[in-house]
């Protein structure tokens, strides 16, 4: 596949800085830093532009396009934001994150009871026993149990009975209760754990893929090389800074 | 020292292993095996919802991941695309993540197929980025058009056909997310099916299901494809394998050298743990 | 007068914008009282747009101070990173007033090849320290350890192929175990996290969360 000039060293750089970038899983390195910053800025330019870019389609096109002054309002209060600069007058930025954080917060007040509590409390309602079928009816004990449980060992932080010094019938229960819900956790955690490998080898499959793809071949080999040099010149550098650490110490042990 | 401790100890260079990583990933992405892999009850649920969803659905697509979730996410919502288009759909995409953008045209470039029978405007569109989060996924809600006047490309909204059929949340058939992040379900959950009972599909990361399980389970989505398993099932229900399940056989042997880690981890700590000795440092 | 501007002020603000938007959700209102609300969750969108623009600018403050104070072994970096930042702002200030936005060439050209690259590989590195966890970290001294591990062999093997090869039960299995039990484990966060919501929102509205000291 012949690809033009100008993509053909956006390739190449992207391999580079993949390479760079790993190379830090074995040595932090002059090209990993190089990479790291490169990258930061490209990010914060990106969220820069984005951001404008949201702003001119949503906020300043309807007043450009449809005369509709209302949308001055918003241009404001963010315009606002920018008033941390100000030093002295740095509270003017608060009006801003305030509107912001008032409109997002009661929108997430406003349907979290029903989302987040009714519908979940709702939904761990189970028969706890399902005629002909005794791994559903299995299913739901455990599932009850492990929710009841998890809810007592977070949300409640009293403690019933006379704690652990002075165990009443309650506490018992209460301890069996919050051992399945903790139990149940290691259940989630487990799967989690699980979940957690099969996302970052996704991840590395897709880099790893990229690398060997034929137009980034070249630029890999060659990254792969400039960074073992940088790994080998960073494992000099920390030997050089040790043994002239150790012979100043040594040096200021002898004249005292 | 004892011969545990010393190959424990070799095995605990941390470029050693970093090494095997690599190998083992290498090995079936240059010679693949093909090992078959079965599809859960899981993703034929979500294929069968697909498949009983009247004709022209209206869809919202929410783009919601980073470029290194490409790998598991792409493949997924790709195969839900193809598998969509054969019913003449209206989908509205739209991002609330930065990177969207991104993933977007990656996205059309990954299934050209199902862009060229689409018609832009009138069987899709693409909103662009929008800033807000929670806020941007309410707005979006009480009617696109209004909210968002121009789209990605910079062309007014106002007088494209596709929002005469789905402009608000109740015009919806479906609402499909495909996130990185556990946030983005939980907007769509308070301000698209809370509010208006629009039907949700999660298209998950892997790391990230476990968190979400819980709606799922309460009803408040219809299924949940994940991760890159979740994706080569679908690929396979659809008749057209992709990306995800080529990644299987890599898949496989990356998990069978961590299990391999954990059970040799675990068995030289014990060994050398009943041999009373200490666990050297590293 | 300046105490209230800089305390009282926001929190003015936000009450309002709070009491409003939770009146208009719980009760039945006038269609123009509808409209505004519409209007105003539009507007908080609007707004957030220039958090992005000063998150930017912190950062090129950050650096510019390393740069002007010729930090050593910063100093270059900073410099690396001023260039990239103000050239992919420029390129893609260029895109949004041109009409274009972000499929500007130059501007696409650096986030395909710089961006789309260093935050996959970022990402993706977290695999080898999940590699040497597994050998050196990942100890089983009890109980809920070794379920933990149990469990997680079973999930990985049901993720895989090669659980499918040693024992086609691994999936269905493995299926079973997340939409119940890691449905019901996580469960209780989501409850909390919900509780959570309705407080911070109280405490919001009652003006308890915000600026105890000035």
């Amino acid at each position: 596949m012949v690809l033009p000039y100008w993509d053909v060293f956006g390739v190449w750089i992207a391999a580079a800085i993949t390479v760079w970038l790993y190379s830090f899983a074995f040595k932090d390195n002059v090209l990993y830093k190089f990479s790291e910053h490169l990258f930061l800025g490209v990010a914060a330019g990106y969220s820069f532009t984005l951001g404008l870019d949201a702003i001119s389609r949503t906020g300043i096109a309807p007043i450009v396009t449809e005369g509709e002054l209302g949308y001055i309002v918003p241009i404001i209060f963010g315009l606002l934001f920018f008033g941390k600069y100000l030093g002295r007058y740095a509270w003017i930025a608060r009006y801003g994150s305030m509107f912001v954080l008032g409109v997002g917060l009661s929108l997430a007040v406003r349907t979290a009871p029903e989302a987040f509590i009714l519908k979940q409390v709702a939904a761990s309602i189970l028969p706890l026993y399902v005629p002909g079928d005794p791994v559903m009816t299995i299913t739901h004990i455990l599932m009850v149990l492990i929710i009841i449980g998890g809810l007592l060992y977070f949300v409640f932080t009293f403690v019933p009975g006379g704690g652990e010094r002075r165990p009443t019938a309650s506490y018992r229960v209460y301890e069996v209760l919050t051992r399945i819900g903790i139990y149940g956790m290691m259940v989630g955690f487990g799967a989690l754990f699980a979940r957690t490998v099969m996302t970052r080898v996704a991840f590395f499959i897709g880099r790893l893929t990229f690398l060997m793809s034929p137009e980034a071949l070249g630029a890999t080999i060659v990254a792969t090389i400039l960074a073992a040099i940088a790994i080998v010149y960073s494992y000099t550098q920390e030997r050089r800074r040790s043994t002239a650490g150790s012979a100043q110490s040594s040096g200021a042990a002898q004249t005292s | 020292m004892s011969v545990a401790e010393k190959i424990y100890n070799i095995l605990s260079i941390r470029q050693l292993l970093y090494v095997l990583l690599i190998i083992m990933v290498l090995i079936p992405l240059l010679h693949p095996f093909g090992i078959p892999i079965s599809i859960s009850s899981r993703v034929r649920e979500v294929y069968k919802y697909i498949e009983n969803l009247p004709d022209n659905p209206k869809v919202l697509i929410e783009i919601y991941y980073e470029p290194a979730a490409a790998t598991e996410l792409e493949p997924a919502v790709g195969a839900i695309l193809r598998h969509l288009v054969a019913k003449n759909p209206k989908i509205v995409f739209v991002s609330l993540i930065a990177t969207g953008p991104i993933m977007f045209e990656r996205l059309k470039s990954y299934v050209p197929d199902v862009f060229e029978k689409l018609k832009y405007g009138e069987d899709y569109v693409y909103l662009g980025f929008l800033t807000g989060g929670e806020t941007a996924c309410a707005s979006l809600a009480r009617g696109i058009k209004e909210y968002v006047v121009r789209d990605n490309y910079g062309r007014p909204t106002a007088d494209m056909p596709i929002f005469k059929y789905a402009n608000k949340a109740e015009d919806f058939d479906l609402v499909i997310i495909a996130s990185s992040g556990t946030d983005v379900f939980e907007w769509y959950v308070r301000q698209w099916f809370t509010p208006y009972h629009v039907p949700l599909l999660f298209v998950a990361l892997s790391v990230i299901a476990p968190s979400i399980e819980p709606f799922v389970a309460a009803g408040q989505a219809i299924g949940m494809i994940v991760g890159q398993r979740g994706a080569a099932e679908y690929e396979l229900l659809i008749g057209k394998p992709g990306s995800a399940l080529a990644a299987m056989d890599a898949q496989s042997f990356a998990h069978g050298l961590v299990i391999a880690f954990i059970i040799l981890g675990n068995v030289f700590y014990w060994i050398i743990r009943l041999q009373r000795k200490e666990i050297p440092g590293r | 007068m300046s105490v209230v501007a800089r305390r009282y002020g926001p929190q003015a603000v936000i009450l309002l914008m709070m009491l409003f938007l939770l009146v208009t959700y719980f009760f039945v209102m006038p269609e123009e009282v509808m409209g505004f609300e519409a209007n105003v969750i539009k507007w908080g969108s609007i707004a957030a747009g220039f958090a992005m623009m000063v998150g930017a600018i912190d950062i090129l403050r950050y650096h510019i101070a390393f740069l002007v104070r010729r930090t050593p072994g910063q100093w270059l970096y900073s410099l690396v990173l001023i260039v990239a930042l103000l050239l992919t702002a420029a390129t893609g200030t260029i895109g949004v007033v041109t009409g274009v936005g972000t499929t500007y060439e130059p501007f696409a050209w650096l986030y395909n090849n710089i961006y789309v690259p260093a935050d996959a590989t970022i990402y993706s590195i977290l695999v080898f320290y999940i590699a040497s966890a597994s050998f050196r970290a990942f100890r089983v001294r009890n109980a809920p350890a070794l379920l933990l591990l149990i469990v997680g062999l079973i999930v990985m093997l049901g993720n895989t192929s090669l659980g499918y090869v040693i024992w086609p039960g691994f999936t269905p299995l493995s299926v079973w175990l997340n939409k119940n039990i890691v449905a019901a484990a996580f469960r209780p966060i989501i409850i909390g996290a919900g509780l959570g919501i309705i407080i911070t929102g109280l405490r919001t509205i009652l003006g308890r969360e915000l600026y105890r000291r000035e």
